[in-house]
């Protein structure tokens, strides 16, 4: 540990020696079309072979020898812009880049640098646009930012509507997902159908699976970096579509043009209104839909100041005789600030709450209620800063600080008009962490990045600290002792170092060799014990018994180009070694449990896996091929006989092909096909009877003995552009699909039950959530 | 309660999703014994089943554990031997006036066979009494297909501890509810102390004792209270867990371990099932306008 700090710390002051007179050029780059910012766009000058490209705000800085210079200012899908610069002073050059003429009809997809996934020191990183994610069949044809990252290498998920996903072998409480900077607990609608984010507000989704850089922190497997549009700060503009299961729309556009715009987009399911007619009659009376909303206003105060207010509000509603109803909120303020032409910070303050309630609604009846809301807040502060050293140093520094309240049960009832409560205490916690990086070019060919993370996290009172005697491993461990603490006195608390490091050798123009290390460490816990997560589940903060989740991971990849950046290809392998994974004793008990602590395990856990990439990104056909050859196992004392087993989404090999198809202005036609093996389970040997029921027993005591079979899937969508002449400011699409075009039962699991007519006779059932073929229409417009 | 509320969500996409019964091949696993041991304070013939395992996939009845020694001993001195009536079948008939039904005695079952001793205890816990069992008239609809009555029961917790009760309903004397399920109550709720000494709330009065259709009019309902010890309420919702696990909120499968020890008293993995003696309070009343 301290060896990896001495030769970061030997590298960064090798690269700060030289001395030669420069100057700098910096500002933004957007989009002319609608003040966008154009994050990864480049700013390359080729005599001197130097350039950089903007960061997650636009903004770039370029630091040149004096003398005059073609800067060329670059991003895919618009036209290149080249300025010629004298530099004898630093230079504040704000750009704005003109999209690329549409002409075959295709859709545009934009992005950094042709070359980027080659050139990048970033590794296990995948970038998605809106536009991409529209292009993929999706179910009942609603484009869906979560399905559409499932697709990537090294990303499953348990099944169909199960939430969340799972990566590299990581739970799917270790990704971190955040919109405009806030993270968002749950992002699953109709519990994992579709997901939170609206496409129509979504500008870009990055997900890094690995190399994660020192910046990000709080979660083991991945950060899904989701990023809304800022509004459209030339003109108004509308865009929406109505589909069979809900309609969305919004309209943005300049507040002052180009100095403040505003993005406003929501959606709502009508699902209980359409499927109503079809119901049984005890769904009659039922509600369940959901709805989002998510609001941004920027404000440009002068050239070194920006403002950022965002918001997101979603929530799904269930209710029959009884309410069931959850949600994100999120709201984000963000003050973008250049100190001057080499340093610039941004500075986000969020709030963040994840909540459910449920109860009985009845209203005649005043007598007797139950009610049960859990909710998990948190507040947070978070500066960031880039320096734009030297042309080959650029230096990441900054940290955050977030605030937690878990309120894991706050419940009541009342019973023939005598009340009671059931609610557990709230906890608090408080979570830090401040890091350093530097992106550092050594040559033409090597690029490193290292940094180090540093983090804490503290339990807070006021509260209690309940500790367990040790007893046989996987039986519930008897309750101590008790002990009280006071407001903000700290109950436990935990430090890690978390070494970051990333490697990229050049090995020629169209070709490179990176590599990358890190460990991160996880202080939130997300608690559940079923096969897909549900939206009950509750998350609690490492404490005096539940100790932080820690991962080490090494990465190596090949990245080649073929065909002028036509075709990118990239090969990884990874192996991660992680610790503190929580799980539960057999027949554990989560809910109303203050002695939770006394049902959990702790154990090792272990992933590996080879993952291929082939993507085209340019032509009239676009596509990718994704493979992941891994495993994922975790190894529990008091589970599986204290041996190795693979987790619930273990998935050997996972295949994803996706393509596209320009036909012309008119037609385009997108194909998926996917293949997984199917995930473990564990099956019983025998069978007793207690009473009337007839009870399952594994006489091997073996955990995930059995697989169910295999999952696989092909959907298909076509479009049809019914402005193809873009002639008609109202632009508008119809698009239909198919999903699970040939109809697969695929298996989400595989349960045992005592038959309904004969409960003497016990069978094996398969249960598939998607049962058939599942046709879909929708009309979407923009204007 | 929990579960019954996510299964009416997963009702809501059940549109889409389907179950079908598939064939399966099963590993053999070791035979183990079974106990299942459920006696009451009542004056009648109490029975104790004992069985062995079978392959999971045997329509049959549970082979029978013929020819061990059973008994049952109060901590009050008093000895209870069964003996087999019929193969796995072990009974003991209390004459007039001497059923095991101390309150607050624990009762000990111990079971010897080829050698081998196997203890456990149960506590015999007080039981409140059913108060009412009221109906109400529910139209079609609703999932139901004809009109017909919803019954609820009244009961009152006992005051000043942590009782655990299992509430059964039986309509024309057939159970009501599936065989996997058993509805347990701490305190008349579902825990927490704030419970104790209260009426039972609505779920329990209403949730426990109505089936899939509705009671209808002339027909008998029973509602018997079962009071058990804590570790039978918590066997029974494993139990509960393991025989209705599907759907995307299964939880693992898992093997339950009821409270059957071995001769030193220690948690053991040869003999399943478990013990519990209950005192039982029951009422009977016919559905009617």
């Amino acid at each position: 540990m301290k060896k990896t700090l001495l030769i970061l710390i030997t590298l960064f002051i090798s690269s700060v020696s030289f001395s030669q007179k420069s100057y700098t050029i910096s500002g933004t780059i957007k989009s002319a079309t609608n003040g966008e910012e154009l994050i990864g766009a480049t700013i390359y000058n080729e005599e001197a072979a130097i350039g950089t490209s903007a960061n997650v705000y636009g903004f770039y800085s370029l630091t040149l020898p004096e003398g005059t210079y073609q800067i060329r200012y670059r991003y895919i899908g618009f036209e290149d812009l080249i300025k010629t610069v004298t530099l004898n002073e630093n230079q504040q050059i704000n750009v704005e880049l003109a999209e690329t003429a549409n002409e075959i009809g295709e859709v545009q997809v934009t992005g950094e640098r042709n070359d980027a996934n080659v050139k990048k020191v970033e590794m296990s990183i995948a970038k998605m646009d809106a536009k991409q994610i529209k292009k993929i069949p999706a179910l009942l044809g609603e484009a869906d930012v979560i399905k559409s990252v499932q697709l990537l290498p090294g990303v499953s998920s348990v099944g169909e509507g199960s939430t969340g996903f799972n990566v590299r072998g990581g739970g799917i409480d270790q990704n971190l997902v955040i919109l405009d900077e806030a993270p968002v607990f749950n992002s699953s609608h109709l519990l994992g159908f579709f997901s939170v984010f609206n496409p129509d507000a979504v500008k870009s989704v990055t997900l890094i699976k690995g190399g994660i850089p020192a910046e990000y922190g709080g979660r083991l497997s991945s950060i899904l970096d989701v990023r809304m549009n800022e509004g459209n700060s030339k003109e108004f503009e509308g865009s929406g579509g109505v589909g069979l299961i809900f309609s969305r729309f919004s309209l943005q556009g300049p507040i002052k043009k180009d100095k403040a715009s505003f993005l406003i987009a929501g959606r709502r399911s009508y699902i209980d209104v359409l499927a109503k007619p079809f119901l049984n009659d005890d769904l009659k009376d039922s509600r369940f839909y959901f709805y989002d909303l998510t609001a941004k206003v920027n404000w440009q105060l002068n050239d070194k100041n920006r403002l950022y207010l965002s918001g997101f509000f979603g929530r799904d509603v269930f209710g029959s005789g009884f309410f069931f109803d959850w949600g994100n909120a999120t709201s984000t303020l963000r003050w973008n600030h250049i100190f001057n032409d080499k340093l610039f910070m941004n500075l986000s303050a969020y709030y963040s709450n994840y909540d459910y309630k449920l109860g009985v609604a009845d209203q005649d009846n005043a007598e007797d209620d139950f009610q049960w809301n859990s909710n998990i807040v948190n507040y947070s502060a978070k500066p960031d800063f880039t320096y734009y050293l030297n042309n080959k140093n650029t230096l990441k520094f900054g940290g955050q600080s977030i605030y937690y309240v878990f309120k894991p049960a706050d419940a009541t009832f009342l019973s023939a008009g005598e009340g009671g409560n059931l609610s557990l205490p709230e906890k608090y916690a408080i979570e830090n962490g401040i890091y350093i990086q530097n992106e550092q070019k050594i040559g033409s060919r090597l690029t490193l990045q290292y940094g180090i993370r540093l983090s804490h996290f503290a339990q807070l009172g006021q509260g209690e600290a309940r500790f367990y005697r040790d007893t046989t491993p996987g039986v519930r461990r008897p309750l101590d002792r008790i002990e009280e603490y006071g407001s903000n006195e700290v109950i436990s608390s935990y430090i890690n170092p978390e070494p970051r490091f990333s490697v990229n050798y050049s090995l020629d123009e169209v070709s490179s060799i990176k590599g990358s290390y890190n460990r991160m460490a996880q202080y939130l816990h997300l608690i559940s014990n079923t096969v897909a997560s549900t939206p009950v589940d509750i998350w609690l903060p490492t404490n005096n018994n539940i100790k932080p989740q820690l991962v080490d991971q090494v990465a190596i990849g090949y990245f080649r180009n073929l065909k002028k950046n036509t075709y990118e290809t990239s090969a990884e392998i990874f192996y991660k070694d992680f610790q503190n994974q929580i799980d539960y004793i057999d027949n554990a008990s989560i809910f109303f449990n203050e002695d939770l602590d006394a049902d959990l395990l702790s154990g090792d856990g272990r992933a590996y896996g080879l993952e291929i990439y082939l993507k085209k990104v340019k032509g009239k056909y676009q596509g990718f091929i994704s493979y992941t050859l891994s495993r994922s196992e975790r190894k529990v004392n008091g589970l599986n006989r204290n041996d190795w087993y693979a987790t619930r989404f273990d998935k050997t090999h996972i295949l994803n092909i996706v393509n596209s198809y320009d036909l012309n202005k008119k037609w385009s036609f997108s194909g998926n096909f996917v293949f997984s093996t199917g995930t473990p389970t564990t099956f019983p040997t025998s069978r007793y009877q207690i009473q009337d029921a007839i009870i399952p027993h594994n006489s091997g005591e073996s955990r995930n003995n059995y697989r169910i079979p295999a999952y696989h899937r092909l959907d298909f969508s076509a479009t049809l552009n019914l402005n193809p002449e873009g002639k008609k400011k109202w632009d508008s699409e119809l698009v239909f699909s198919l999903y699970n075009v040939y109809a697969r039962k695929n298996p989400f699991s595989i349960f045992f039950q005592q038959n309904g007519d004969n409960p003497a006779i016990t069978e094996a059932v398969r249960f598939s959530v998607i049962g058939s073929v599942v046709p879909g229409i929708s009309y979407n417009f923009n204007f | 309660m929990n579960s019954k509320i996510i299964t009416i969500i997963l009702l809501a996409f059940s549109l889409m999703a389907c179950e079908d019964v598939i064939d399966v091949d099963l590993d053999q696993g070791d035979v183990l014994l079974v106990a299942d041991a459920f006696i009451t304070s009542e004056s009648t013939t109490q029975t104790i089943k004992l069985s062995r395992t079978a392959p999971y996939f045997q329509s049959q009845s549970a082979p029978a554990l013929t020819g061990a020694q059973v008994t049952v001993s109060g901590s009050d001195g008093t000895v209870y031997p069964f003996t087999e009536s019929s193969p796995g079948n072990y009974t003991w008939t209390p004459s007039f006036g001497d059923a095991m039904d101390s309150i607050g005695v624990t009762y000990t079952l111990a079971i010897d066979y080829n050698g081998e001793r196997f203890l456990s205890n149960s506590i015999l816990n007080p039981v409140p009494s059913v108060d009412t069992i009221t109906f109400e008239f529910e139209p079609a609809g609703f999932g139901q297909e004809e009109d017909g009555y919803i019954a609820e029961f009244q009961a009152r917790d006992i005051a000043g501890r942590a009782d655990y009760y299992w509430i059964k309903a039986f309509k024309n004397n057939r159970r009501v509810g599936s065989p996997g399920s058993f509805a347990t109550s701490e305190n008349g709720a579902f825990g927490g102390t704030d419970a104790d000494g209260k009426a039972f709330i609505v779920p329990v009065r209403i949730f426990f004792i109505n089936g899939d259709t509705l009671y209808q009019q002339g027909e008998s309902v029973r509602v018997e209270i079962w009071s058990i010890n804590e570790e039978i309420a918590e066997f029974f919702s494993a139990v509960e867990a393991q025989t209705n696990n599907g759907g995307l909120f299964a939880v693992p499968a898992a093997n339950v371990y009821g409270n059957i020890l071995d001769s030193n008293g220690k948690p053991q993995k040869k003999m399943l099932g478990a013990f519990s003696i209950s005192a039982v309070s029951k009422r009977t009343e016919i559905v009617r306008e």
